[in-house]
């Protein structure tokens, strides 16, 4: 059960870079590639984080950004997948490619009793997991997880816990989600989308930014790993979740779940919270979200730990942000060093801590990664570096 | 893991025992029936009673849920009662809900919202409840529990991808008992949608055993939760696993329900001489209906006989009542998926 998990490969895009190399670029500049939206219409005048000068791999947005980050993260991977003798999970989180929620579709039917049933097949096809599967042929456990913004992190852990348990022994684990309507007016009409850049943490923050984008990372058991001959130097140490059992939209006030979860993953990695050298925090710039998330943050690790949250670089990018952010830290791990809290400028005395203003050197072992979302759900993923 | 406790909900009522009769009456045609303006034609459905919905005791921290995610609160909130088990905090309970299509009819009253308000009039509750995870919310909150919990979607075998978490997550001992559940909801424009995609029998007749090439269902809905505990506990039930394979068993379920079109898979099953059942003739074809199957396995395991009315051999009550159930379910692409259930 204690078996060490390693991250094989990663894989990443967004609007701070269509790969990981790109990204590191973005962070080392600090540019937020933040702008309209385009990528429909809408009366809505709120910018976002779009992927800009893309092609799509498929019609379906979100299931071609996953397979770009999945691509790369093969690219990177020391093992081979295809007709490999070993089983292979995939476990995805999303929000937006999990519903039924095609416009014309729906829009023909309410109005005439009947549609044109085309969507609903693409939709029936878009399941992120079946169509991976499909892609690479693989024929292990596959499920897509909807645990909203904490989905991408749960998916991981999800994949973790199917290594731990036998169930597999390699897992393509991450979260995707393209920039959409639906969540576009929803979280508008919840009144949290900021009409500037986001500014985690920062006492002037206005809310939210939406993004869209993918994170994978392709997990292996520790005893396969090295049958592959590779040397792994990252690791999921552990993964945590908890529920506030509070309110639909709004985390609990202590942070209850947050806490909980923290507190498991330090608890299956046996370490404290003095080991992590630093967090990167769910952060979404808005009032509630960064009060609570940083409150426990400084009551659990202390005002002096290093945290940023990369919203101000990729905006929010719902069931693709815990994945997306997962390989930001194990990137931040491996690289040295962590980037800048984009839009941060001045500090919360609620919060009382504040996220790093510039990019900052890093000599730590183990970092953690939190994810807070709709429903209560929280879920934190401690990445682990062995030198 | 054991099965502990049992929540239904269906187009046969609430509650396990609700359940139990209707597999002691036999199979239904359902009441409820929809005019399809596409066909011009009414389409029968297994669907719940509004009526059901309303439990002020159970729903008073969901006030506000929609039908999903009521649907969901009532059955797990039953399988926990069920169980008559006290779970003491430092136990942890975890939940994890299962579904083919989530909320679907609350994203297409968001749509409605967006069609007719405009994108800046649109209801931020209607929006904040068309997430998948809102009825997993609801559960944690009605049952104030603060395990870990998740939200699971697949079109071929949500029930059997639930399991498999559940079984991590107790063997990981990140808790003891585990809520696991599925919940699907019909709605105008699904059933508009199940009648484009399926043969659906206009008398509301579901044939179980036809393994036809060109299989008819009629639509449910529905949710079923069970409470599991680990291995070393005594059941109420019975046991449950997910398997890889089908093994030998005294019964099969064969969930051919009519959501493939080509059923002709389930002949190419070696069942021996082991008895046939399927009781979908009392709640209907559901992507997520496995857990309705298990159900009524653990109902005939607990009480020791074999419901005979949904069996292939009509006879079957002459014969020994079953010590371990196998269910089978296919899906369009022909991958199997099997929970193996024992005493």
């Amino acid at each position: 059960m204690n078996e060490h998990i390693s991250i094989a490969s990663m894989g990443c895009i967004s609007a701070a870079g269509k790969n990981m190399a790109e990204t590191l670029q973005t962070f080392k500049q600090g540019h937020v590639n933040i702008g309209k939206i385009t990528l429909f219409e809408t009366d809505l005048d709120k910018p976002a984080f779009e992927v800009k000068d893309y092609v799509l791999k498929r019609k379906n947005r979100t299931l071609s950004l996953l397979l770009t980050a999945v691509e790369e993260a093969l690219e990177n991977y020391d093992g081979n997948l295809a007709g490999s003798k070993y089983r292979i999970g995939i476990c995805i989180g999303t929000t937006v490619a999990s519903q039924l929620n095609n416009i014309k579709f729906y829009k023909e039917f309410k109005e005439t009793g009947r549609s044109d049933i085309s969507p609903v097949n693409e939709y029936l096809k878009g399941n992120l997991a079946d169509a991976l599967a499909r892609e690479y042929k693989l024929n292990g456990p596959k499920v897509v997880v909807v645990n909203a913004c904490s989905s991408g992190a749960d998916a991981i852990g999800t994949a973790m816990s199917w290594l731990k348990n036998d169930q597999c022994d390699i897992a393509i684990a991450g979260g995707a989600d393209e920039l959409n309507k639906i969540p576009v007016c929803g979280f508008n009409a919840l009144g949290i989308i900021s009409d500037k850049p986001c500014a985690p943490f920062d006492k002037d923050r206005k809310g939210l930014n939406l993004g869209e984008g993918a994170g994978v990372l392709i997990l292996e058991r520790a005893k396969i790993t090295s049958k592959i001959n590779a040397r792994p130097e990252l690791f999921i140490a552990a993964y945590g979740s908890g529920s506030d059992a509070y309110h639909l939209t709004a985390p609990h006030p202590d942070g209850r779940g947050l806490k909980s979860a923290i507190s498991e993953a330090l608890f299956q990695a046996n370490i404290t919270c003095g080991q992590v050298g630093f967090i990167n925090a769910h952060g979404t710039a808005t009032p509630d979200n960064d009060k609570v998330e940083g409150k426990v943050i400084k009551e659990l690790f202390g005002p002096e730990i290093k945290m940023y949250s990369s919203k101000g670089y990729t905006g929010h990018t719902l069931g693709a942000a815990g994945a997306i952010e997962t390989v930001f830290t194990a990137l931040a791990l491996k690289e040295g060093w962590v980037p800048k809290s984009a839009g941060f400028k001045n500090k919360d005395e609620e919060i009382g801590i504040s996220p790093l203003k510039q990019n900052t050197k890093v000599n730590s072992k183990y970092a953690l990664s939190t994810s807070l979302a709709f429903g209560g759900n929280n879920a934190a993923l401690l990445i682990k570096k062995e030198a | 893991m054991n099965i502990q406790g049992i929540g239904i909900l269906s187009g046969t009522g609430r509650g396990i025992k609700s359940f139990e009769q209707a597999l002691e009456r036999g199979p239904a045609t359902p009441k409820v029936s929809m005019y399809s303006p596409a066909t011009n034609k009414e389409i029968p459905v297994f669907s719940i009673d509004n009526a059901l919905l309303k439990d002020p005791l159970v729903l008073k921290s969901s006030r506000r849920a929609d039908r999903f995610c009521r649907m969901a609160v009532l059955a797990a909130w039953d399988a926990l009662a069920d169980s008559g088990i006290k779970i003491r905090e430092e136990e942890k309970l975890g939940v994890i809900v299962a579904t083919a299509f989530g909320p679907h009819k609350t994203t297409f009253n968001f749509l409605d919202n967006i069609l007719d308000y405009g994108d800046a009039a649109v209801s931020p509750t209607i929006f904040s409840h068309s997430v998948h995870n809102a009825a997993a919310s609801y559960i944690t909150s009605a049952l104030n529990t603060q395990g870990p919990v998740s939200t699971l979607t697949d079109f071929c075998f949500p029930f059997h991808e639930a399991l498999r978490l559940a079984e991590a997550w107790i063997n990981q001992g990140r808790c003891q008992y585990v809520l696991i559940g599925t919940v699907d909801e019909l709605s105008p424009a699904m059933e508009y949608i199940c009648d484009q995609k399926c043969d659906i029998n206009e008398e509301g007749k579901m044939k179980p055993f036809e393994f036809s090439d060109k299989a008819q269902t009629v639509p449910g809905e529905g949710s079923v939760f069970f409470l599991l505990s680990k291995n070393e506990e005594n059941t109420k039930y019975c046991r449950i696993k997910r398997k890889n394979e089908a093994a030998v068993a005294d019964m099969f379920i064969l969930e051919s329900d009519g959501m493939i079109t080509d059923e002709t898979v389930y002949k190419q099953l070696d069942t021996g001489d082991a008895n046939l059942f399927n009781a979908s003739p009392i709640f209907g074809g559901m992507m997520s209906s496995t857990g309705f199957h298990c159900a009524s396995a653990a109902l005939m395991l607990k009480n020791d006989r074999i419901y005979s009315k949904f069996a292939q051999d009509q006879n079957s009550h002459a014969r020994n009542s079953p010590d371990n159930i196998v269910s089978v379910k296919y899906c369009c692409n022909r991958n199997k998926a099997i929970v193996r259930l024992t005493k």
